[in-house]
């Protein structure tokens, strides 16, 4: 298993066939939340392309989609898990 | 020109100053204009946008701005916003188009139909079935196949793309020889015009009105209209399914017992025959060897007497040219892996991978194969080049090629990468063919459109110039006109 930048890395090339698992009445349907999509976004910010300001932050928390994916990714990754982790290592620490 | 990265396209964006006219449409929570949601729709799964993205780099331009209408009356006070404001758009499904018909290369204005995804009507005595195009594809089936019936439009990005993209691209399933491809399926649709119209094509089996409507909007990836709603054709899931794996000594036998196959009238599900690098890969173990270096697949369905039935026919053209039966494992491997995509694990690592599928007539098929393939392995030493032929007929086939080139410079391999492609695309101009079988022309494949149409590319143009004088649809893509300031994809490689 491949995890940290290799992970998005591969996720941002994968076709998004997880996507099946999004409910079709969820009333959001947009690209940017799914796995391969939030794989790209924290690829480009591990690469310095986008800064981790407000509106990443945003993007990077809107794991839902990524969490109903993971039971239909043919590879067996948690994406979702993997963002989260990512995010929180951006983070500063509390004191 | 060079591409863009994606931290200058960031520090140079502005948001649209009309943005919130259309919040006021869909509302606000369904308008995008965040650097990291335009990111994710400034690409598909083209090859050469991978390529770029995955360094940080626009395959075009980020989009102006996202919006997602909830339904189709939204969706046409968009296209009326838009163009009483002259702002150029792009339809978005679930962007796995191969060829760039989605990459916004104007900061066009993204419009993702992904919330009109409902099934909409099932008439089992017509056995049709209309559905909203934003739906996906495998969700779609699964409905179906919950009531007993299938679409028979099984892509491998069943699973990715969405029932109008199938029909914008004027796609294939892996059934096609069976169910026929996107075109013989849809019996009906509702697009919206360029100027905000509704075009309403009638569901009923055949007509004899004029040129086919539908088929001006299917196959038109947007550019002449938006795809609201289709109506297309089900069939009862098969009740039984036969694999049949098979070896050949050579590939002119293996090409000749699909064509007889088909001239038969027989009607396999699936047909699939491997050249020799792809049959290695795939069937060594069911006995694929140097006496049988050709692997062919084929499935046969429906009722199961007439699945039994088709499938010993088939067989005994298989005897006469001299193809023998193997273990069935690569057939039981490839329903396994059908829907999923093999790209990832070479593109997430530097290899520059594409696909490029053409139709040809079983007369020329031989000899394009050859001369692609020897003339883009003469390209570069590290080349991989594997082909296998689906989606056939009984006038010939689609033949499936895959490219890669190993890690390496990014500037040598888009060269060769462009080389590679006007390789194929101009031998099957050459003897015949035609550039595209199922994944359309998006951008990519602008620069050999016009060989193919010649004058027919005339008249798509007036058309396109008639529905859409300020071209506002889509613009650039199907090797129509794009925009003053667009990016052009083939000048940037030649500059750079």
């Amino acid at each position: 298993m491949i995890e940290g930048r290799e992970l998005f890395r591969f996720c941002a090339c994968c076709p998004n066939p997880c996507r099946r698992a999004v409910p079709a009445e969820r009333a959001v349907q947009i690209e940017s939340e799914t796995p391969s999509a939030l794989s790209m976004i924290a690829l480009a910010v591990i690469d310095g392309e986008l800064e981790f300001d407000a509106a990443t932050r945003r993007a990077l928390a809107r794991t839902e989609v990524a969490h109903l994916c993971r039971a239909a990714c043919p590879y067996g990754y948690d994406i979702a898990g993997a963002i989260e982790t990512f995010t929180a290592s951006r983070e500063p620490r509390a004191q | 020109m060079t591409a863009v990265s994606l931290h200058d396209a960031a520090r140079s964006h502005v948001r649209p100053d009309w943005i919130d006219a259309f919040a006021s449409v869909v509302g606000v929570d369904h308008v995008l204009t965040a650097i990291p949601d335009l990111w994710a729709y400034a690409r598909d799964r083209l090859p050469y946008a991978t390529f770029h993205i995955r360094s940080g780099q626009l395959p075009g331009t980020l989009p102006s701005a996202v919006v997602c209408p909830g339904d189709a009356n939204e969706l046409v006070r968009v296209v009326r916003l838009a163009r009483e404001r002259r702002i150029p758009l792009i339809p978005f499904g679930a962007g796995s188009g191969v060829l760039g018909g989605t990459v916004p290369l104007a900061h066009e204005l993204v419009v993702d139909l992904k919330r009109l995804n409902e099934v909409i009507a099932f008439n089992e005595t017509d056995a049709s079935v209309t559905v909203q195009a934003g739906m996906n594809g495998g969700q779609f089936e699964a409905w179906l196949n919950q009531r007993g019936y299938t679409c028979g439009h099984l892509p491998q990005s069943l699973y990715m793309s969405t029932v109008g993209g199938w029909a914008a691209c004027r796609g294939a399933g892996q059934n096609s020889t069976r169910f026929g491809k996107i075109e013989d399926i849809v019996v009906g649709l509702v697009a919206v015009l360029p100027d905000g119209r509704e075009l309403r094509v009638r569901p009923v089996a055949r007509r004899a009105v004029g040129p086919s409507l539908k088929d001006l909007l299917v196959g038109s990836e947007g550019a002449f209209g938006i795809i609201t709603e289709l109506t297309m054709r089900v069939w009862r899931l098969p009740e039984a399914r036969h694999g049949v794996v098979l070896g050949f000594p050579t590939l002119q036998a293996g090409l000749d017992t699909l064509r007889n196959i088909m001239q038969s009238e027989l009607r396999p599900a699936v047909v699939r025959l491997y050249d020799a690098e792809e049959s290695r890969q795939r069937g060594e173990s069911a006995g694929i060897s140097a006496a049988l270096p050709y692997l062919v697949v084929l499935e046969f369905c429906g009722s199961a007497r007439l699945a039994d039935l088709e499938r010993e026919l088939a067989l005994e053209i298989v005897a006469a040219h001299a193809g023998m039966r193997l273990d069935d494992a690569p057939y039981r491997h490839w329903a396994a892996h059908r829907y999923e995509s093999y790209s990832p694990q070479w593109q997430s690592r530097d290899y520059f991978m594409d696909t490029i599928e053409i139709t040809g007539s079983w007369s020329q098929l031989p000899a394009m194969y050859e001369r692609i393939r020897r003339e883009v392995l003469a390209l570069d030493p590290g080349m991989y080049f594997g082909t296998h032929w689906s989606h056939v007929y009984p006038e010939g086939a689609c033949q499936y090629m895959t490219l890669r080139l190993p890690p390496m410079d990014t500037a040598l391999a888009l060269r060769l990468h462009r080389a590679a492609w006007t390789v194929a695309q101009q031998a099957c101009l050459d003897l015949g063919g035609s550039i595209s079988h199922h994944h359309g022309v998006g951008v990519f494949r602008n620069p050999w459109l016009r060989e193919e149409l010649g004058a027919g590319l005339d008249l798509l143009q007036g058309l396109k110039d008639h529905l859409d004088p300020d071209n506002l649809f889509v613009p650039g893509k199907l090797a129509l006109r794009g925009r003053a300031g667009a990016v052009d994809l083939e000048t940037r490689e030649r500059a750079s």
